[in-house]
C-alpha cells in the first residue's frame, strides 16, 4: 500500500467549497453518464473507485474483498444512475453509505472465522517484509475487531475514525441524527478496545 | 482462551492512545484502483448503459434478416410458392390475356386502350 493524494480533498479550501456548495459535480457526471456519456462514467471512476477502495480496504483488510466491494458498489451506481436526482444526496455520501454496507455485511460474514494471516498481498513493496507484515497484522486485527461489532457501530467507528469524516455527514450517511452518531461511535471505540485487549501482541503494543 | 493475570481495570482494554495510532495508521493508508479493477468497473458501466440505450446498429435488421421476415410473415416458403404461381399466371395474362378477357377490356375501355396496351407488333421482339 502506498500513500496518494485523494482525487478531491475535503481538507482543502476548493475541497471545502465544492462540499459546502449546493451543486454536486458527481450528480452531474452521473447525469452526463445515464445519457450515455462513456467519458463522464471514466471521470466518475477515476473520481470515486480511489475513495470507494480505500473505505473497503481499511475496514476489511483486505485488498481482494476490498476491489470486489469497489466494483458492486459502483455496478449499484450506474444502475441507479438514470433515476439519480440531482439537488438529494451528494453521490459520495450514497457511496460511503453502500461501501460501508457492503463492508459491513463481508465482516459479519467473515465473524470468527478470520484467519489472521489471510492477509491479501499490497501491491507496492513496503520498506521492509517484517515492517509491512506487522502493518497487515495490525490492519487485520482492527478488521476483525470490527467484525466483531454490531453493524452500525462498526460503520460509524469506521466512518468516524478510518474515514476522519464529521459526525453531520455521518449522520448523512447513515440517515441517523447526530447523537446517535455520537452514542454510536463512542460505544463502538469503547467496544474495539475492550476486543483488541487480548491482540495487544499481535499489534506490537505488549513490550511497552 | 487463556486470561492472564490482569488487572480488571483499564489494562483490560487498549488504552485509547494506542487505539487512536491504530487507527490513525489504519487511516493513512491509500490503496490506489489497479488498472484491472477500473477496468472491470468501466466494462460495467458500458454493460449497463447497453442495457439502457441499445446501439442503432443492432436494433437495425440486416437485408437478409428484413427478407426473413417478410417471407415468415407471408406464411413462409410454401405460401411464398403459391403467390410465385399467382404472380407468374398473372404477368401471363398480361403480356397474352386470353380472347374472353381482351372482348371484356375492349368493351370497358375501347379498342384504341386495347391497341395501346397490347401493340399488334412484336411487342419484346420474340419473333424474326
Amino acid at each position: 500500500m502506498t500513500l496518494s493524494a485523494p482525487p478531491y480533498d475535503r481538507d482543502t479550501a476548493a475541497g471545502r467549497r465544492e462540499q459546502s456548495a449546493g451543486f454536486d459535480p458527481d450528480g452531474a457526471l452521473l447525469l452526463a453518464y445515464a445519457q450515455g456519456d462513456m467519458t463522464a462514467a471514466r471521470l466518475l471512476t477515476d473520481r470515486l473507485a480511489p475513495r470507494a477502495l480505500a473505505q473497503a480496504a481499511r475496514m476489511l483488510a483486505d485488498r481482494s474483498e476490498a476491489e470486489d466491494v469497489t466494483q458492486e458498489a459502483l455496478l449499484r451506481l450506474w444502475r441507479v444512475a438514470p433515476d439519480w436526482r440531482q439537488g438529494e444526496a451528494r453521490v459520495t455520501t450514497w457511496l460511503y453509505r453502500v461501501v460501508a454496507n457492503l463492508a459491513t455485511d463481508r465482516l459479519r460474514r467473515r465473524r470468527g472465522n478470520l484467519a489472521l494471516d489471510q492477509v491479501a498481498e499490497p501491491p507496492d513493496p513496503a520498506p521492509s517484509a517484517a515492517a509491512r507484515m506487522q502493518t497487515e497484522a495490525r490492519m487485520a486485527a482492527l478488521a476483525a475487531a470490527l467484525a466483531q461489532l454490531p453493524a452500525r457501530q462498526a460503520q460509524a467507528v469506521a466512518l468516524r475514525h478510518l474515514e476522519g469524516l464529521g459526525n453531520p455527514e455521518i449522520a448523512a450517511i447513515m440517515e441517523i441524527g447526530v447523537e446517535a452518531v455520537e452514542s454510536l461511535t463512542a460505544r463502538g471505540k469503547r467496544a474495539l478496545a475492550a476486543i483488541l485487549a487480548g491482540r495487544k501482541a499481535e499489534l506490537g503494543y505488549d513490550d511497552d | 482462551m487463556m486470561m492472564t493475570d490482569r488487572h480488571q481495570t483499564d489494562d483490560d482494554a487498549l488504552d485509547m492512545e494506542a487505539l487512536d495510532a491504530l487507527l490513525a495508521e489504519a487511516r493513512a493508508l491509500q490503496s490506489p484502483p489497479a488498472p484491472d479493477l477500473v477496468a472491470r468497473i468501466l466494462a460495467d458501466a458500458r454493460a449497463a448503459d447497453l442495457a439502457r440505450h441499445p446501439p442503432r446498429a443492432a436494433r437495425r435488421t440486416s437485408a437478409l434478416t428484413g427478407l426473413r421476415g417478410l417471407i415468415a410473415a407471408l406464411g413462409g416458403w410454401p405460401a411464398l410458392g403459391g403467390l410465385s404461381a399467382a404472380t407468374l399466371a398473372g404477368l401471363w395474362i398480361g403480356i397474352a390475356p386470353p380472347a374472353a378477357l381482351d372482348s371484356v377490356v375492349a368493351q370497358l375501355w375501347g379498342d384504341s386502350v386495347s391497341v395501346t396496351l397490347y401493340p399488334e407488333d412484336d411487342l419484346f421482339g420474340l419473333e424474326g
